[in-house]
């Protein structure tokens, strides 16, 4: 009987079973940490494992990411020699391009001004910029910041991309490599992050890449919390250099009680909600790759170690 | 030389007059009121809200061009002169901007960016269930050139999308509601309601205690067309009891908002200053040019206005 460890604080293993069960009926469920038996776990279904506790079920055949990023179970340094599968989900994908759509027009249409004005029972308007005058950068073009690219340019901003690879998506200038980094950096007046967390994109937003953007920019981040050094973009936010920031990832999640940002008037703070793995929309593929890996064929979304997505 | 009076409704009027200048080269543009010289020169007029006692006083006038996408401004002038035609702007970029506006505030109430702020403001990390889009249905008031542009936008996201308007109107994938008897089972699908209704005295106040109270539990509502549209009482009442749980306002009654109106810190409300849809020169300019031409050659303007509709 197929075997499925759950392990994740943050989703719920009843509403994953259950949509689970609809694909593989006879699949059996263990919520870490009431395992059972190790020998008896086939397939793991995780967020942010235990380091070394995939290691302890010796018949492990797959790891299933419960997120489209993968850095939370590479970070294992004991991490099982099995392939590991995402989760690249279009109602995921949907979810990211909503958030990252909302955001960029929100600072597009300078919401906060506006809500700021409101707070002083202000009539003020602040001006007006037209789409097709600002410049959106969007770094990370794959599968989500390719799609959230592709959106925003149909809006009618000129929208760069950056990816390790050159990608061809319409209405998008597809940047890629260290020269062509800096200029995504230097010419985007709001810059979406929508990275995998690599040993490349760790601490990529630091004061140094923070100076180089441009005066009175936004940052969106979708990616991963470690590729912002937090006390730099404070900074840069303070001196007004960089005008906003929305956060939806954090280096600690649950986000610190007395973490600076929840105060900060210039941040706004959402609990990693961009993009949320939903059972009802992701369960299918998690469940196909079941059926793949007990039929011994080849696994969906399955991540190269070597670039880390 | 044909004269055109232009009274400026934008603070670059400069460049609006010099675009329209380069256009119409052989026709003198006159600023109201300092260059009105005499008034019997004047066979055009373009603007926005002119005061009283402006238009009559063109006894040569030929055509009217509005400014603005809506005429009420100029239909509730109690001395518009009666048989010259006006002209509305359908400039498309007022859709392209009105639009934005609408899918910028349905996406905050789709992903539910104000209890997020609230949570920050606690110093929560709230876990909410998200809704996918198809879950979240979107009315459009008033289904027109904005209506339609906004309607097909937001549908493109995945959002089910209906439309309300005096008569009906086919665009595909996008349900259609007409009439006072189609308003109330609008009203009882729509989770996220955008105004965009022309002011007529059909419309004044459609958005009344019984309206808000036909939608369903938990409904938002946009409104982007005119303040007279909403009883703004009942929208304050609705979003107290609870029933409504956001308004998004970029239009009121009167403008500006006066200092003491509970709407600038209601928590529910989000208020922008009549900004909602821009109209520009380089987009607008080439429609009133070729108004500006049918007129003089008697020929029929474009996007005439019926006044006994208000639009």
């Amino acid at each position: 009987m197929p075997t499925l460890l759950f392990k994740s604080t943050f989703d719920d293993p009843k509403a994953w079973l259950e949509r689970l069960r609809e694909f593989v009926p006879d699949l059996k469920l263990r919520v870490w940490p009431d395992v059972g038996n190790v020998e008896e776990i086939d397939y793991a279904l995780a967020w942010k494992p235990e380091p070394g506790d995939l290691a302890r079920y010796p018949n492990l055949k797959v790891i299933l990411s419960l997120a489209a990023g993968v850095d939370h179970i590479f970070a294992d340094p004991d991490l099982p020699d099995v392939p590991v599968c995402r989760i690249v989900d279009r109602d995921l994908i949907a979810q990211l391009s909503e958030y990252i759509l909302y955001f960029t027009l929100r600072y597009h249409r300078k919401i906060p001004l506006y809500e700021a004005s409101a707070r002083e029972h202000r009539w003020a308007k602040h001006g007006r910029c037209e789409a097709a005058l600002r410049t959106i950068g969007v770094l990370g073009i794959g599968a989500i910041g390719g799609d959230a690219a592709a959106k925003i340019a149909a809006l009618g901003f000129p929208v760069l991309g950056w990816s390790r690879t050159p990608k061809s998506i319409p209405g998008v200038e597809s940047l890629c490599g260290e020269d062509e980094l800096r200029r995504i950096v230097a010419e985007s007046a709001i810059l979406v992050c929508a990275l995998p967390l690599t040993p490349q994109t760790e601490n990529l937003f630091d004061a140094e890449t923070l100076a180089r953007m441009p005066e009175g920019s936004y940052l969106i981040n979708v990616g991963r919390g470690r590729q912002v050094v937090d006390a730099a973009l404070i900074a840069a936010l303070d001196s007004g250099h960089i005008a906003g920031a929305a956060l939806d990832v954090f280096r600690d999640e649950p986000l610190h009680a007395d973490h600076p940002y929840w105060a900060h008037s210039k941040v706004e703070v959402t609990p990693h909600i961009a993009g949320d793995p939903n059972p009802r929309t992701a369960a299918s593929q998690v469940a196909e790759n079941i059926i793949r890996a007990r039929d011994g064929r080849q696994l969906l979304n399955i991540v190269d170690p070597g670039t880390g997505y | 030389m044909t004269v055109l009076i232009f009274k400026p409704y934008s603070k670059r009027h400069g460049e609006w007059r010099h675009s329209l200048r380069r256009a119409l080269p052989d026709i003198e543009i006159r600023l109201y009121p300092d260059e009105e010289g005499d008034p019997g020169d004047i066979e055009l007029a373009l603007l926005w809200d002119p005061p009283v006692g402006m238009l009559p006083r063109y006894k040569n006038l030929k055509a009217i061009l509005s400014g603005a996408a809506g005429v009420d401004h100029l239909l509730k002038v109690p001395d518009l002169p009666a048989h010259v035609p006006i002209a509305r702007n359908t400039d498309p970029n007022m859709a392209e901007t009105i639009s934005e506006y609408a899918l910028c505030h349905t996406l905050s109430y789709h992903r539910d960016v104000r209890l997020f702020q609230e949570a920050q403001a606690r110093g929560e990390w709230l876990v909410l269930t998200q809704k996918a889009t198809w879950e979240r249905r979107v009315g459009i008031l008033g289904f027109g050139n904005l209506g339609q542009a906004t309607g097909k936008l937001i549908a493109g996201f995945g959002f089910p999308v209906a439309g309300w308007s005096r008569t009906p109107k086919a665009v595909p994938g996008i349900e259609s509601f007409t009439g006072a008897g189609g308003l109330e089972p609008f009203l009882a699908r729509t989770d996220i309601l955008v105004c965009l209704l022309p002011r007529t005295p059909e419309t004044e106040g459609i958005l009344d205690a019984r309206a808000f109270a036909a939608m369903p539990e938990g409904a938002a509502v946009i409104n982007a067309a005119r303040g007279d549209h909403i009883v703004t009482d009942d929208l304050i009442a609705a979003l107290d009891s609870g029933h409504l749980a956001g308004a998004t306002l970029d239009v009121f009654l009167p403008e500006p908002l006066p200092k003491d109106s509970p709407l600038w810190t209601h928590p529910k409300v989000v208020m922008t200053p009549h900004v909602a849809g821009i109209s520009a020169e380089h987009t607008s300019v080439p429609l009133f040019v070729d108004n500006i031409r049918r007129a003089l050659a008697d020929q029929p303007m474009l996007h005439l206005v019926d006044r006994e509709l208000g639009y």
